[in-house]
């Protein structure tokens, strides 16, 4: 005698179970359940917090509106670009490309294996996929410009400390981008290539890279974007390229000569984006 | 467009050649060639690495290299527990306290200064030059860097948290409409031509067409922005603009390694668990 | 009553989509429009709650003329006539019922519009309406965990609870499988006999429109070539409907 089939219970949520979901009956004596709404929870949570938050941070309206002026000063004297001082900008401005070309090659390098690792489909090892992943995560949670500022200390200041700062932080994003994509690849041509007798790596190499290769390529241009915005403030911290240049100018309230470095800065990173935007569209 | 005329022209061909019955060694010689568009991308690629690392040379390591090494290193085993897990201003739980209260702030602001900007700059609603106008401005903000914005608040508001709010919220202004645009360009607008055939006002089409649909992928992209509001809090405090970065980077430069360990769990733990919660709850809002 | 005298409609771009319809539809008719694509099923709909203008002739619903119809009158005479869509148009996004309270909308003064806030007599009355279509438990779950039939159910719901006196369906089966598609067809038919509303339906399934409606009109292009009960249309006339092309059926044109 076989036991009758129980279908095991759907799971309440905690919520529901505190505030009781409310029976609607309609005129024909029929019925559905209406569970209670999170919007009041979630408002008085928010309301709460925002709270804490204007508190904690000292945050008044009243001197912001009252001193805003003082800000489009500055701004004012920035969308004066001092013309005279692009020649000093060419060189500091060549270093932070140079930076972030370098830093993104090494970084996007060293992301494509340990991507490969951290993928659940091509890598079965939960363990080596937890651990990797665990590493990538602790390697983003560290500020770039603290990376920079430990390379600085160690390798003396200069753009050395600033690509490696850029490589590290590269590896650590375009890694967790990249096994997020080969995660939703097809498997089937993989599988495929198994069935005809070919070996893991080989299925590997000729199934799944010229799936990853576009993207891989798209992500990496991304992040290249991301450097070239990012490299321009690490010299702040030593670590060579437009910062130490831009450190200098509001060092000495030279917002003209600022607008300069700033319009220089606009120029390159809208004409790399333009490129990169371009080449992403054609590699998807 | 251009691929899809070239694939033609080559399906064309193969079918042509399939006609006239061609050999396979002819058919093999008509094979695309490639390789030279290839060995064109790994040249240029290859000159600007070369290019890229002539300048960028290494200079060995300072004569305290190796101890700044060693005691970043030390410090991370052998953390300071006082300050990780004290409740005065200037211990760790305090400073990250203040860190999370700068992004949610900076984040809530930014995120409603963007959604006229959103609307502005999105070609689907405003005529084609005022929406690329506002994208400009919106360019414009997005490439001063935040420190660099740090620094001009600071001459309003003081050094403090209170800049740091200020800095995140103008900051976060670019890349929230961005994707602000994204969502608004994507609107289903079918639902718009049931609402009229009801007999709705524009307004009412707005109302209840529109905006059900952008709420959604609104918050989304204010949480995501969140988590990366508490990265940059992190480094603010640098130029003075409150949260931990600041008494990081003083430990580091003073060479106090207990405490750099200290601040660097805080921050790991802080922005681990962060950008779990974010993942999930955008996990949540867009699959309900 | 639906009355078209001698109508013309031609589009911005030239194309001449309705040539001379002349066309009679009573209160409580259960009728299907069938025809190729590009016929011209869907303008007949769409010039009836004026979604689209006529050039020349006459259209009356329950002797109005449409034509006349602008601004505030327009939108008052549509909250008569119900429309349903091929693709639903339901916001994914939101809970069942609050698709289904969007047809109360356009009665609303504006504070309540501006909040979203429903009267207990309203969300009852939803619920009514979904009930008649029989997915009453669904009512606050989000539209995009639904199947697309039961979708097409709340997009039915919907347009019951606005209480009209004619409904307008524009290929509503023809994104569902033709199981569902049957089942849709019959809630069709019992709501055309349980309240009395006359449905105007497109479809492209001829066994659907002759197993389900009452009368069927054939358009080809932009011209009415059939009218007249379902039961006495011939494979002849059908031929003609399709000029001559082999009829489609639910299994042939699903795959």
């Amino acid at each position: 005698m076989s036991e009758e089939y129980k279908a095991p219970k759907a799971k309440v949520k905690l919520f529901d179970r505190i505030f009781k979901p409310q029976v609607i009956t309609i005129a024909n004596g029929h019925t559905t359940v209406r569970p209670r709404s999170r919007m009041p929870l979630i408002i008085i949570v928010m309301v709460l917090v925002i709270a804490w938050a204007l508190k904690m941070t000292n945050f008044s309206f009243a001197t912001v509106f009252s001193r805003i002026n003082e800000l489009f000063v500055i701004l004012g004297k920035i969308f004066h670009p001092k013309w005279s001082f692009f020649g000093k900008v060419i060189s500091p401005l060549i270093d932070t490309i140079k930076m972030s070309i370098l830093g993104t090659v090494i970084g996007c390098a060293l992301a494509l294996p340990f991507a490969v690792l951290a993928s659940s489909n091509i890598i079965h090892n939960r363990v080596v996929v937890s651990v990797i992943r665990f590493i990538l995560a602790l390697i983003r949670t560290v500020p770039t410009l603290i990376i920079a500022l430990v390379c600085a200390l160690i390798f003396s200041l200069g753009t050395f400390a600033g690509t490696l700062a850029i490589a590290i932080f590269t590896f650590g994003v375009v890694a967790k981008m990249l096994y997020e994509s080969i995660e939703t690849i097809d498997m089937g041509p993989f599988e495929a290539m198994e069935a005809l007798g070919a070996n893991k790596f080989q299925s590997f190499w000729s199934a799944c890279i010229p799936q990853i290769l576009p993207v891989y390529l798209s992500h990496s241009l991304y992040c290249f974007e991301m450097n070239v915005r990012a490299s321009a403030i690490l010299g702040y911290v030593g670590a060579g390229g437009l910062g130490i240049t831009i450190n200098e100018r509001i060092g000495w309230r030279d917002y003209n000569g600022l607008g300069m470095v700033l319009l220089a800065l606009f120029v390159v990173v809208v004409a790399i984006e333009f490129f990169s935007e371009y080449l992403r569209k054609k590699l998807s | 467009m251009k691929n899809d005329t070239n694939k033609k022209q080559k399906t064309e061909s193969i079918l042509a050649a399939a006609e006239k019955k061609l050999t396979v060694l002819e058919m093999y010689e008509r094979q695309p060639h490639k390789w030279l568009l290839y060995l064109g991308i790994v040249l240029v690629v290859a000159v600007m690495i070369g290019w890229s690392a002539s300048d960028i040379r290494f200079s060995g390591m300072t004569a305290t290299g190796t101890e700044v090494a060693k005691g970043v290193l030390h410090g991370v085993f052998h953390p300071d527990t006082n300050l990780l897990f004290g409740t005065g201003d200037s211990d760790v739980p305090y400073l990250l306290l203040q860190t999370i209260a700068i992004a949610v702030l900076g984040t809530l602001f930014g995120a409603i200064l963007a959604i006229p900007f959103a609307f502005l700059a999105s070609t689907t609603i405003m005529p084609k030059p005022v929406a690329y106008i506002f994208r400009i401005f919106i360019l414009l903000i997005r490439t001063i860097p935040s420190l660099v914005w740090a620094l001009m608040w600071i001459r309003v508001t003081g050094p403090g948290a209170f800049c740091g709010v200020v800095t995140q919220s103008v900051c976060s202004i670019g890349m929230i409409s961005k994707m602000y645009i994204t969502a608004i360009e994507d609107l289903d607008t079918k639902i718009l031509e049931s609402l009229d055939a009801m007999g709705c006002t524009p307004f009412q089409k707005i109302r209840y067409g529109v905006l059900p649909q952008l709420t959604a992928s609104f918050i989304s992209t204010t949480i995501y922005r969140f988590d990366i509001n508490l990265k940059d809090a992190t480094t603010l405090g640098i130029v003075g603009a409150g949260g931990i970065g600041a008494s990081l980077m003083q430990c580091l430069n003073s060479r106090r390694w207990a405490m750099v360990g200290a601040f660097i769990w805080g921050l790991m733990v802080l922005v681990l668990i962060i950008e779990l919660a974010s993942t999930k709850i955008r996990r949540k809002l867009a699959r309900g | 009553m639906i009355e078209f005298k001698n109508v013309y409609k031609t589009y911005p771009n030239g194309f001449t989509a309705l040539k001379n319809v002349n066309l009679n539809i009573e209160q409580g008719e259960f009728v299907a429009i069938i025809g190729l694509s590009g016929a011209g099923k869907s303008t007949i709909l769409r010039c009836i709650n004026r979604m689209h203008d006529i050039q020349q002739g006459t259209l009356t619903v329950d002797g109005v003329d449409v034509e006349s119809l602008s601004g505030k009158s327009l939108r008052r005479f549509r909250r008569k006539v119900g429309m349903i869509f091929q693709s639903f148009n339901l916001v994914s996004r939101s809970t069942v019922i609050k698709n289904v309270l969007t047809a109360d909308v356009p009665d609303m003064p504006f504070w309540r519009v501006l909040f979203g806030i429903f009267t207990k007599e309203q969300k009852m009355r939803a619920l009514e309406s979904l009930d008649k279509v029989g997915i009453l438990d669904k009512a606050y779950t989000r539209c995009d965990q639904l199947s697309g039939g039961q979708q097409q159910r709340v997009a039915l719901a919907r347009t019951l609870n606005q209480n009209p006196s004619i409904i307008l369906a524009d290929e509503p089966v023809a994104s569902l499988d033709p199981v569902t598609a049957r089942q849709v067809m019959s809630d069709f038919v019992r709501i055309n006999k349980e309240y009395k509303i006359t449905i105007l339906l497109n479809i492209h399934h001829v066994d659907l429109a002759l197993n389900y409606c009452d009368r069927v009109i054939g358009v080809r292009a932009g011209e009415i070539v059939f009218d007249g009960p379902a039961s006495s249309i011939t494979q002849e006339q059908l031929d003609e409907v399709y000029n001559g092309t082999a009829v489609p059926t639910t299994e042939k044109s699903d795959n």
